[in-house]
């Protein structure tokens, strides 16, 4: 995961199992909210930071 | 011996999942047949798939069925008959009537024995509810190998958490394949439901996530094999989940798989390539937004080459795709896709005069979505281009045309985009001079050209 810190120019997130589960593991399988919001949660945590560009 | 025979009957008779076990050693099936019925029609009501059932395991005969006098044969067709029912009622599973007709299948047909499986994984996302705990206490004592993980919660008929759950499909092969196809036979027969597709996504992202870390933490030389060996085992529920693209949630499930796999999993440009290709198509309205996003995910892990044909067909059918990339673009890295895209677009325009990419070519620069590199190669091409393309046909001469006004109009973007592009023409190993010539108008901006 070190290696990942040189490259700066596409820096990959490290996820732990934590993160993930705190996106699913929120209540019973018949109250979870809709697929697609879990889904950008999901691409949330696995997408690199936006360029610093686009934030500004 | 037929008095233990007597007893051992009478104790299978016994398993309920909604009597005690001395009342309901006590029931006749005529008794219980007419309060399952009962279920069964308010279940008729609220879907009309279920009436097709009236004329086999809910008619009256089926109270005298009796599976150990059917032939093998016969007991492969009550099967089928019985996993469709149970897949059509799993949606309802919180519904008392649904408790009342399944009872029926447990007390005649003794599907806690004979489906042990299917049973577990239709009632699985109900594992936080009580009447999963019922269905703990009525499996026979030898239960499916990979189902194995709840041993210890049928002894203490206490309801599983997520967790070992999610331990299960990371660690058993078996399982996590059985819970994969459990899932698409469901689509497959229309049975689906919100719940069902939320709980296996959910698992299997984590699982999926947990088996590539589990692949890259043994030695160096083994870890590509492992972690191949986890994406090609699957590929295939993604393949068939892709496939069925009119189930919106079973696809953008597959949306998180990929996207932890593409994270994880190292996988190659040809594999990423593949797989996003899968994604555009047969996106629907529902799924393109969170598809878009996927390919994003999927794109910054490929290298930096044009997009294929496929893939630059597809996009350009989104009709907002600039505006998306734009938004899109505050939240993560969006440029490799861009970047990707515009490649192919200027490809497009060298080598068939194709300028219906313009546009996107001149909104990705403009907002800034590329990097400083990406964004120079792209001009760079693009003075490349209007330098070769030739002035023979129409097509040529109008591609000519609309890409001397695209360089004018971004020579004179103000800002980052503007002064990128002024670096990209001052590096450029084009001839301006010449350029600007072939093409008779001014490119570089008005001071330049005067000193």
């Amino acid at each position: 995961t070190q290696a990942s810190d040189d490259d700066d120019e596409n820096e990959v997130p490290v996820v732990t199992h934590q993160q993930l589960a705190q996106v699913f593991d929120i209540g019973p399988s018949f109250a979870l909210p809709p697929m697609e919001e879990m889904f950008y949660q999901v691409a949330g945590l696995f997408s690199s930071k936006p360029l610093p560009q686009s934030v500004s | 011996e037929s008095s233990l025979n007597l007893k051992a009957q009478k104790a299978k008779h016994s398993k309920s999942l909604i009597f005690e076990p001395r009342i309901a050693a006590s029931q006749s099936f005529e008794t219980i047949y007419t309060l399952c019925h009962e279920g069964f029609q308010e279940l008729c009501l609220l879907d009309g798939r279920f009436a097709e059932f009236q004329r086999d395991i809910f008619s009256e005969r089926s109270q005298e069925k009796d599976r150990t006098q059917l032939t093998a044969a016969e007991n492969t067709e009550l099967n089928a008959r019985l996993e469709l029912f149970l897949g059509l009622v799993g949606g309802r599973l919180r519904l008392n009537p649904a408790v009342k007709a399944v009872e029926w299948l447990v007390r005649r047909f003794r599907i806690h024995e004979y489906n042990t499986q299917f049973v577990l994984l239709t009632f699985l996302p109900y594992h936080t509810l009580p009447i999963f705990t019922t269905l703990l206490s009525i499996l026979p004592s030898a239960i499916p190998e990979e189902c194995k993980f709840l041993q210890p919660y049928i002894r203490s008929l206490t309801l599983p958490p997520r967790h070992p759950i999610v331990q299960a499909a990371t660690n058993n092969v078996q399982f996590a394949s059985s819970l994969n196809n459990y899932v698409l036979r469901i689509c497959q027969a229309r049975q689906h439901y919100a719940a069902l597709l939320a709980f296996w996504a959910g698992i299997m992202t984590e699982a999926t996530g947990g088996m590539l870390d589990k692949a890259r933490s043994g030695i160096k030389a083994v870890q590509r094999q492992n972690e191949q060996e986890v994406i090609l085992r699957l590929l295939p529920t993604l393949n068939e989940g892709l496939a069925m693209k009119k189930i919106s949630d079973l696809r953008v499930g597959c949306y998180m798989l990929l996207s932890v796999m593409a994270s994880k999993g190292g996988l190659d440009d040809k594999l990423l390539t593949a797989m996003m290709e899968a994604v555009v198509l047969g996106w629907t309205s529902e799924t393109i937004g969170p598809g878009l996003v996927c390919l994003c995910v999927l794109a910054q892990h490929r290298a930096a080459a044009q997009l294929t044909k496929r893939l630059t067909k597809e996009l350009l059918k989104i009709p907002n795709l600039s505006a998306l990339f734009v938004e899109h673009s505050k939240q993560r890295r969006v440029d490799n896709l861009a970047n990707g895209l515009c490649l192919a677009l200027v490809d497009r325009l060298r080598k068939v005069s194709d300028i219906s990419g313009i546009p996107v070519i001149q909104d990705v620069i403009e907002h800034d979505i590329l990097s400083d590199a990406q964004c120079c190669v792209i001009v760079k091409a693009l003075v490349l281009v209007a330098y070769q393309i030739e002035d023979s046909t129409d097509a040529q001469r109008q591609a000519r045309s609309h890409l001397a006004t695209l360089l004018v109009t971004l020579t004179q973007m103000p800002g980052r985009s503007g002064s990128l592009v002024a670096r990209a023409l001052a590096d450029t190993e084009v001839d301006m001079d010449e350029l600007e010539l072939k093409l008779q108008m001014a490119i570089r901006p008005a001071e330049r050209s005067e000193l």
